[in-house]
């Protein structure tokens, strides 16, 4: 079994408050070629994602107006953080929300990518596939 | 020539009086014009005329008269009637009738001239009187014939009409060839006494003008009638003012029995002389009861009989009972007025509301609360299970890699995950189930004081061993009122468990919970105050909207879904200040007025 890996494997944020989910996505995500990082939206959830430097933030957004949306803010505003792709997991939101939900937490910027919960993986790994701009290949 | 005696005793004296005391003035003057005798009436006009000459005494002149009338029965000895006008005692006109008479000597040539005076000034004065009335009375006055010719007309009348040249009085007022049906003129004519009716004309521009016309006879000596006076008045204005009446009364009547609410109108003898149809069926008002009858004392509450006597102007009730026909009672909002003409009391006036339907429409506004409430709690839900899908799909993922790469590490990790979200579905079942029951809450007569007390009781030994402080502020004084005690129980208990374990998580020295009761403006409010980290924003929107947690291990958050709905079922209000560093304040406020009524009680009396 050949593994392309050309270069080093992305690394992927991974914010939400539900432990099972870290996990499930940690290691799903591994599986599939990324590297990963989990945190819950804690306090020190933004040092965290300053200092990890990761290619792509998954971030665990409510609902407008609650938590995760001062995170998303605070990363938008960052002069290196907002370069990096975020990937919008709503719990109970869907994708038609989304313009609504920005505005009105005061115009935030559109997401780079939206997943509406619970999360399938194969869809996760293809968006984030396409947010680093390549194909990744499965490790057995 | 003497006089027969009579057996009354007439003689000369009697004679002498006669002359004296007739009511017609007498004068006698002699050929010099000199008055020689005159009588108390002629005294009574012109004043003392002894010696004097008449043409001073009755005309205030120095020199004879031109025709004079007294000489010329001097020279031909006959008797002459004439109308003159003299001047009185005090100097003003007189209007007299004269009748001179030659007193004639032993020669058959007159010695002297009696002039018997009538008088005529009241007469004249009256007739000017009348002459006057005629012409400047503002309605046209026509003197019409019997063949409806117009002889003689007032100012008015030709100021309209022009000089009356015997035109058909139909022809003017009304422009018509003949005769009109219904001639008021031929009415008197043949009834011989005065008619009114209201006719129509046609006014100088043309216009259909309304006239109130009287026709009176006019008789001659023998009592014959040849002519007949008409009056007629322009009656244009009369009308309109009259039809602006009767619209005005139109909108009056309409709006009064057209008004949802009940109006009832009382004279100063507080019986009723209104009554719209909102009042009779607002107050169940029999026909007998109304117009002319006192106010049954059943609807009239108490506090307004005042204004209804006069002795006070106005009040309003806001809320009050009356009652029914058949016993029941009715809240109503009422008010009451006096109604005053130029300062004098002539009545009052009481508007009521039936408060029935907005009661009803408060009660389904606390229901649609209650149904959002629920909305939301099955949004919040489906957010729960949401995530206990994730884990136990996450739990299978890694489970079924584990096996398939023989990795006994990830096996036993997705397998604590399939049995930790295992657990939260059965657990989170159970709170659902306990959730549901508690639909029904036991409403009763209880003490808020008392709830407060016992929830403290129940936590502060365990607080304390925790080192955190547990203050009670409770009011003893705060009224009963109608509430579920264990529901309020468990909102108060899952405040103050969720401040110990904040005050816990926050890690501080020393800890305060604080729970309050009191009364502000007829509204219940109880508060827990932790002195704990707080909470930032967005964690505080959380807290109400969905099955949140910040405790990492346990909970399935249901607590605070639970305590928001036993305080809607209150009616109440849930609110929450939060500083982060500083602590929380969870706040809960029930509105008397929107506690659970006595309906409730009888309710839950049956079941």
């Amino acid at each position: 079994m050949i593994s392309c890996a050309v270069e080093r494997r992305p690394l992927v944020a991974i914010v939400d408050d539900e432990e099972d989910i870290l996990i499930f996505l940690c290691l799903a995500l591994e599986d599939h070629g990324f590297d990963a990082v989990v945190t819950s939206k804690s306090d020190s959830a933004f040092n965290l994602l300053v200092q990890t430097e990761p290619d792509i933030i998954c971030l665990d957004l409510l609902m407008p107006r609650h938590t995760g949306v001062g995170l998303y803010r605070e990363i938008s505003r960052h002069p290196k953080l907002k370069k990096c792709p975020v990937l919008i997991m709503s719990g109970l939101a869907v994708r038609g929300d989304l313009p609504g939900m920005l505005k009105s937490a005061g115009d935030l910027p559109e997401p780079a990518g939206f997943l509406e919960k619970p999360i399938d993986i194969e869809e996760l790994v293809t968006a984030l596939g396409d947010l680093v701009g390549r194909t990744v290949e499965v490790g057995a | 020539m003497s006089l027969p005696v009579a057996r009354s005793g007439w003689d000369q004296n009697e004679r002498s009086r006669l002359f004296d005391e007739m009511p017609s003035g007498v004068m006698v003057v002699d050929d010099d014009l000199s008055v020689v005798d005159s009588n108390r009436a002629f005294g009574r006009i012109f004043g003392p005329a002894g010696g004097r000459a008449c043409y001073e005494v009755i005309k205030g002149r120095d020199s004879v008269c031109s025709k004079c009338p007294a000489l010329a029965t001097f020279e031909d000895g006959q008797p002459r009637v004439i109308e003159e006008t003299g001047s009185d005692r005090s100097g003003r006109a007189v209007h007299f009738l004269a009748h001179i008479t030659p007193v004639n000597g032993e020669q058959g040539r007159p010695d002297y001239v009696a002039s018997i005076v009538t008088d005529l000034s009241p007469t004249r004065r009256l007739r000017h009187e009348y002459q006057t009335l005629f012409e400047t009375v503002p309605c046209f006055v026509a003197v019409i014939n019997r063949d409806h010719r117009v002889v003689r007309a007032n100012e008015a009348f030709r100021r309209v009409f022009g000089e009356p040249t015997g035109e058909r009085c139909y022809r003017l007022y009304k422009r018509r060839r003949e005769q009109c049906p219904d001639c008021p003129v031929d009415l008197t004519f043949e009834e011989g006494s005065t008619q009114t009716s209201r006719q129509m004309g046609v006014s100088q521009d043309g216009r259909p003008t309304p006239y109130l016309v009287v026709t009176a006879p006019l008789r001659q000596d023998d009592g014959e009638i040849t002519h007949v006076i008409e009056m007629a008045l322009d009656m244009t204005e009369h009308q309109a003012l009259e039809e602006q009446l009767s619209h005005a009364d139109v909108l009056r009547l309409a709006l009064v029995e057209s008004s949802l609410d009940a109006i009832l109108v009382f004279d100063s003898a507080e019986k009723v002389v209104l009554a719209n149809q909102s009042a009779k069926e607002l107050f169940d008002l029999q026909e007998d009861e109304l117009f002319g009858s006192l106010a049954p004392n059943r609807i009239i509450p108490r506090e307004l009989r005042d204004v209804l006597k006069g002795n006070q102007s106005s009040l309003e009730l806001p809320e009050t009972l009356i009652g029914s026909a058949d016993g029941n009672e009715v809240p109503v909002r009422m008010a009451a007025v006096t109604l005053e003409v130029q300062g004098e009391f002539i009545g009052s006036a009481v508007i009521a509301q039936d408060l029935r339907e907005l009661k009803q429409m408060a009660r389904e506004k606390l229901e649609a609360e209650r149904l959002a409430a629920v909305g939301q709690t099955v949004a919040g839900l489906a957010h729960g299970i949401k995530n206990i899908i994730t884990g136990l799909e996450g739990g299978m993922y890694v489970t079924s890699t584990g096996l398939k790469r023989g990795d006994q590490d990830r096996i036993g990790q997705g397998w604590g995950m399939l049995v930790r979200n295992m657990t939260r579905i059965s657990e989170l079942t159970k709170n659902l189930l306990a959730f549901s029951r508690g639909e029904t809450p036991r409403f009763v007569i209880a003490s808020p004081a008392d709830v407060a007390h016992e929830v403290v009781d129940l936590f502060h030994d365990g607080a304390e061993s925790q080192g955190v402080e547990l203050i009670a502020e409770i009011d003893d004084s705060v009224a009963e009122a109608m509430i579920d005690p264990e529901g309020l129980h468990s909102c108060l208990a899952n405040l103050v468990s969720n401040a110990v374990d904040a005050c816990l998580v926050c890690g501080r020295e020393k800890c305060t919970i604080t729970v309050r009761l009191y009364e502000d403006d007829e509204t219940i409010v109880f508060e827990v105050v932790d002195s704990g980290c707080g909470m930032d924003y967005e964690v505080m929107q959380k807290a109400f909207t969905s099955f949140f947690t910040t405790k990492t291990k346990g909970g399935t958050g249901l607590g605070l879904l639970l305590t928001r709905k036993i305080v809607q079922q209150h009616g109440g209000y849930i609110d929450l200040d939060s500083e982060p560093e500083e602590g929380t304040t969870f706040r809960l406020r029930f509105e008397r007025a929107r506690l659970p009524g006595r309906e409730i009680k009888e309710e839950s009396n049956d079941g």
